[in-house]
């Protein structure tokens, strides 16, 4: 079986869950003896590397393209057709793709779809859904532009209050574009049943949507994961947070329940913030930051970024992962992360977050509440019996081969165009 | 009501059952299982197994925990299926039974009662074209006369001609009305543009009535008719019989006119026209400047228009007409709009008239197809006027070609209601539809350019309309639509031709690129009608359906998408199982937040709108805004409506046909899906909605950046109101008195 993999970008340019998702799963499929697996990134016609719809090989494989494009932003449809299809009907033609599974339509822009559906009549197509950016314009977060408020439910009327220049109709007719391309497609994935859920309650639904938990890349280490994954301290004080300095992953929010901490006489426990991008922020939450890390800087400590490679190790310096996001996500990477070494979460009680977390060897605080924050993390310092309870919890996470298997069997399932039942796997 | 025995494992038997008995719900769902069992496929979810944790400090979790999740069905139709036959649930007698015909003579007696008791303006308000001359059958000659001469009084032509022709089929019993009868016939088919016919009728009454009053008059619209056609010799020998007419000391005025106006025309025959001047000022002998600042002429010498100032704080001006070479007019001074010109205010005052008289002028005339006169290239023309103290004087100004196009039919509009929606004159409201009526069916008869995208299917269920104007990416919502259904419903689906017309030539090439567009991204043939000039909703209509091959025409606004799977299958399914049966389909349209923006329309009477608004018959959405749920009633049998919106609107393709498609009558567009229902049921066929049907429509969006005002707006809505209300008043009454009583 002949499968092409769309991503948005190449894991050598850009850094994202969903690349790495996609080329995880890519080089993973292409260990079944009976898959081949290519794998088509799109390149920003911004970067000045291709033309729009250029078409260009990766060098020393025959396995990996990259492709010129760029799609506006509000509708997601492209710049120009034509020379995009050129460059994908030679490279079709080639391939002769009997499943093309796109991680992501931006910069392709979705209307890549029914173009790939007529270029490749007979080839199935199945589309991994990452984001909410269907249903929500605002980055695709489900977080309302200003007040940053969670959103529960995408309609006309509400999206045009965030986006005042667009008035309803035209956000009715950008949901109807997306929703009817996305439900001609063979089939639908998340990594979070939340992602689900929330997708079906807007409207955007298809007989064959499937959850499909990410699968850890290859490189980890199982040798290694016993070692690791007893490595705790005695006085189980020392939280980890590991991925961006943004508002949306919440790190502010665990400034200030640290700071809530110290300001309670609470100082026995440390806090290691393992990621960067700080600079790139908007300066009003820089400032926040540096405001809060200034009064907490003994307990919080900025570790800097860190390669996938490293993780291990700092895994051992981390006795509980905190991942208080303050938008629903839909599977956070650091959670699986964390369950393969064997560290509780902590994380915020609501969507993909949550699902991860609970029940899953994790503990939830509400969302968006350093109070609430502070009051785990305070019963989790030095908390033997609940460490213990937890970490017993905690599943094994899907590998990257798990995964590669589920994916393959959704594919033979596609292709033989037999109706199934909706399936749940780990 | 006895209980259906269940036992009736028949299809058929129970198919028929339902579509001519009673419905029961529990029996509908008993044939929808039997009709959907065999599309079903059972097939069993399966495990999968997932690996665990090997070390025994960690609890490994069960493979069995597979959680199923429920999706929605992708079609929330919970229900009927499209295959179920559905009954139609009459609520109105139908046209041709005995009921309403019933009815009708009821309306008929109760005109008759208004007439007798010479309550004729009560009776012209409700008094639609059909039901003149059944109406004028029963009345007395007199009668008929009365409300006749009434009727031509007020401009309405169309209804004093037969009412009059009744008074002549009366014959002797007529009387002394019969050479009136006669002559007002003539008078109004000269009112109709009906030359022909109008010099047949005033012929007679000079020759069976000689020496009567009448033929005087008869004799004097002759003697103009001639002077229409440059027939100067023969309005000279009329005027030298008139003169002889016992008749003729009563109406000097009428002889005085029709001197002058020869000898005027023997005097610009002498003398140079040219000369002439386009201004006259003549403020110290007789109080009056006057001049004219443009005449336009369409080529086709339908429409004039006259623009000019007049200065006459007097009221010296008694007559004015116009002269194209030989051919002379008489102009209606009445239909003239006067307008504010400041620029005049020095010469108001050296006439000793107030600042605040409308010195501008502006006056439109339309010309129907026996009289209008094309433009020869140079032509120019003269004015000639007559004032109250005797002097007369002539103005000339070279013509001014003009396009016929939507905004000269709109001029005349504004002639013809004035503010705040005032019909001043009915008969050029009349000429003004019947001009649109003219240039519409004209260009629709012109080749136009149509262009396949893909290989429409040979053997189509179904033939969709869709007109673009204003804004054309709705075309695309619509494709990628058609593109999603055809691939899930597979091989099984209805055939469709999709046929696009493009209404607005500014949008051509954007509609062509959009077009490539589509045609590359999505697998759904379709085809591109482009209209060279704008036609309106009827002509945009009209033309797509010239093209359509399927025996069923779906009318659809491109601002309409269908909100379920099966939305369409639906309406075409209902179509095939009555065939015949069913005048016209409409659908539930509903807002984009989910509430109602139509479930059938009704005919209503606003009194508090402004002027004619306020007596005529409005096309009314009951409950739109309001968010209502499916009702059960509605879901299990084809509801009659009044009439139903053609922005989603199915009918038999030869039935369309055979009534002339959407009425090429109302200017612009509007009212022309009512006028269709009216149609229908006429000819005994209901007009229906299929609730289960349902469509999003996002109203008003099609039609984009309008140019007209507010109040030119206000005036197209009230003509073509008042258009609707004149042909379709008694039906509509008749309709809301046949109401099936359960």
């Amino acid at each position: 079986m002949r499968v092409l993999y769309l991503v948005h970008g190449h894991e050598q340019f850009s850094v994202g869950g969903a690349e790495n998702a996609a080329f995880s799963l890519f080089r993973e499929a292409q260990n079944n003896p009976e898959i081949e697996t290519w794998i088509l990134a799109a390149v920003h016609t911004s970067k000045a590397v291709l033309a729009h719809g250029e078409l260009r090989s990766v060098e020393g494989t025959d396995r990996e393209y990259l492709i010129g494009t760029s799609c506006e932003w509000f509708r997601f449809t492209n710049a120009h057709i034509p020379s995009l299809k050129r460059g994908l009907q030679r490279l079709l033609e080639h391939i002769q793709p009997e499943i093309i599974h796109l991680q992501h339509y931006v910069h392709f822009g979705i209307d890549v779809i029914p173009l790939l559906q007529s270029l490749c009549p007979d080839a199935k197509i199945i589309v991994t859904l990452h984001e909410y950016l269907a249903l929500c314009m605002h980055n695709g977060q489900m977080v309302t532009t200003g007040q940053l408020k969670l959103c529960e439910k995408a309609t006309p009327l509400a999206c045009s209050m965030c986006f005042p220049e667009h008035n309803t109709s035209s956000l009715f007719l950008r949901h109807h574009y997306i929703k009817t391309i996305l439900e001609s497609c063979d089939a639908l994935i998340s990594p979070s049943q939340f992602l689900i859920d929330r997708y079906r309650s807007c409207g955007i639904d298809h007989p064959k949507f499937l959850m499909i938990e990410n699968g850890l890349p290859g490189y980890f280490d199982f040798n290694q994961q016993n070692d690791i994954s007893s490595g705790y301290s005695d006085e189980l004080n020392r939280f980890g947070y590991f991925g961006q300095l943004n508002t949306y992953k919440g790190v502010l929010l665990l400034l200030k329940a640290a700071y809530l901490l110290q300001e309670k006489g609470i100082r026995n426990f440390v806090v290691n913030l393992y990621g960067a991008n700080l600079e790139n922020q908007p300066d009003e939450f820089q400032k926040e930051f540096a405001l809060f890390h200034e009064k907490v800087r003994d307990l919080v400590h900025i570790r800097g970024s860190y390669r996938q490679s490293e993780l291990g190790t700092l895994m051992l310096e981390t006795d509980w992962v905190v991942v208080p996001s303050i938008w629903w996500e839909n599977s956070p990477v650091v959670i699986q992360e964390a369950l393969f070494y064997g560290r509780p979460v902590i994380g915020s009680n609501i969507g993909g977050t949550a699902e991860k977390t609970e029940g899953q060897g994790g503990v939830t605080f509400t969302a968006r509440s350093e109070n609430s924050l502070a009051g785990v993390m305070q019963k989790a310092i030095g908390n033997t019996a609940l460490h213990q309870a937890l970490t017993l919890q905690i599943p094994m996470p899907a590998t990257a081969a798990d995964c590669a298997a589920t994916h393959i069997a959704l594919y033979h399932e596609v292709v033989s165009t037999g109706a199934i039942a909706q399936e749940v796997l780990a | 009501m006895p209980a259906i025995s269940v036992q009736i494992a028949d299809r058929q038997e129970l198919q028929r059952l339902l579509l001519n008995g009673p419905h029961q719900i529990d029996l509908w769902l008993q044939l929808d299982q039997s009709t959907r069992g065999e599309q079903e496929q059972e097939s069993p979810p399966k495990p999968l197994a997932v690996v665990t944790r090997q070390p025994a400090t960690r609890r490994s979790k069960s493979a069995a925990q597979a959680r199923a999740t429920s999706p929605s069905a992708p079609s929330s139709q919970d229900g009927i299926s499209p295959d179920t036959p559905r009954p139609i649930q009459q609520r109105f007698h139908p046209a041709g039974s005995s009921e309403a015909q019933a009815v009708l003579q009821e309306q008929l007696a109760e005109l008759q009662a208004l007439v007798q008791e010479r309550q004729y303006e009560a009776v012209l308000e409700r008094l639609g074209l059909d039901v003149v001359e059944p109406l004028a059958a029963k009345l007395p000659a007199a009668a008929a006369y009365g409300l006749g001469h009434w009727a031509y009084e007020q401009e309405r032509f169309e209804v004093a001609a037969p009412l009059m022709a009744s008074v002549l089929a009366e014959g002797d019993q007529a009387g002394e009305l019969l050479p009136w009868a006669q002559l007002f016939l003539g008078l109004s088919c000269r009112g109709l543009g009906e030359i022909g016919r109008a010099r047949e009728q005033l012929i007679v009454v000079l020759a069976q009535h000689a020496s009567h009053d009448a033929s005087f008059h008869a004799q004097v619209a002759l003697a103009w008719l001639d002077l229409n056609t440059g027939a100067q010799q023969e309005a000279a020998n009329a005027l030298e019989q008139l003169r002889q007419h016992p008749q003729a000391g009563s109406n000097l005025g009428e002889l005085d006119l029709l001197g002058r106006v020869l000898s005027t025309l023997e005097w610009l025959a002498a003398n140079p026209r040219d000369q002439l001047s386009h201004a006259v000022d003549r403020a110290s002998s007789d109080g009056v400047v006057a001049a004219i600042d443009q005449v336009r002429l369409s080529r086709c010498g339908r429409v004039l228009q006259l623009q000019g100032w007049l200065v006459d704080p007097g009221q010296q001006l008694r007559e004015l007409c116009l002269v194209r070479d030989e051919r002379v007019w008489r102009l209606n001074l009445g239909q003239a709009r006067y307008l504010g010109r400041p620029d005049l205010a020095e010469v108001l005052a050296r006439c000793g008239g107030d600042a605040n008289l409308h010195a501008g002028l502006s006056l439109t005339q339309i010309a129907l197809a026996e009289e209008a006169v094309p433009m020869k290239a140079g032509e120019a023309a003269e004015l000639f006027a007559v004032l109250a103290n005797g002097t007369q004087f002539c103005l000339r100004r070279t013509l001014q070609g003009a396009e016929l196009d939507t905004d000269q039919v709109k001029a005349v509009l504004d002639a013809a209601i004035q503010e705040p929606c005032r019909l001043v004159s009915a008969n050029l409201l009349h000429r003004a539809r019947e001009l649109w009526s003219e240039d519409l069916l004209g260009k629709l008869q012109c080749p136009v350019e149509h262009k396949l995208f893909g290989t429409p299917p040979a053997q189509p269920e179904l033939s969709v309309v869709v007109p673009l104007y204003g804004r054309v990416d709705f075309m695309e919502y619509q494709l990628n639509w058609f593109n999603a259904w055809q691939r899930r419903k597979g091989p099984n689906r209805p055939q469709l031709q999709l046929i696009y017309v493009l209404d607005d030539p500014r949008l051509k090439q954007e509609c062509l690129a959009l077009a490539k567009r589509c045609h590359t991204l999505y697998a759904a043939p379709f085809e591109l009608v482009l209209n060279p000039e704008n036609l309106g909703f009827a002509g945009a209509n009209n033309r797509g359906a010239a093209f359509a091959q399927a025996p069923l025409l779906l009318l659809l606004n491109s601002d309409v998408l269908p909100a379920h799977d099966d939305s369409l299958e639906r309406m075409l399914r209902a179509m095939q199982q009555h065939p015949g049966k069913i005048g016209a389909l409409g659908a539930r349209l509903l807002f984009d937040n989910g509430a109602i923006q139509h479930k059938g329309m009704a005919f209503v009477q606003e009194a508090d709108l402004d002027g004619e608004l306020g007596r005529v018959w409005l096309n009314e959405h009951p409950l739109k805004g309001v968010k209502v749920p499916l009702q059960d009633e509605e879901s299990l049998a084809l509801l009659e409506v009044e009439a139903a919106t053609a922005a989603c609107l199915m009918l038999e393709r030869e039935r369309f046909a055979q009534i002339g498609g959407l009425s090429s009558h109302y200017i612009v567009g509007d009212f022309e899906d009512s006028d269709l229902c009216l149609k229908l049921r006429r000819l005994g066929l209901p007009a229906l909605v299929d609730h289960s049907a349902i469509f999003y429509h996002l109203e008003r969006q099609s039609v984009g950046l309008a140019a007209s005002s507010e109040g030119m707006k206000m005036k197209v809505v009230a003509a073509n109101a008042i258009t609707h209300h004149q042909r379709w008043c008694s039906a509509i009454e008749r309709l809301h008195a046949s109401e099936v009583q359960r």
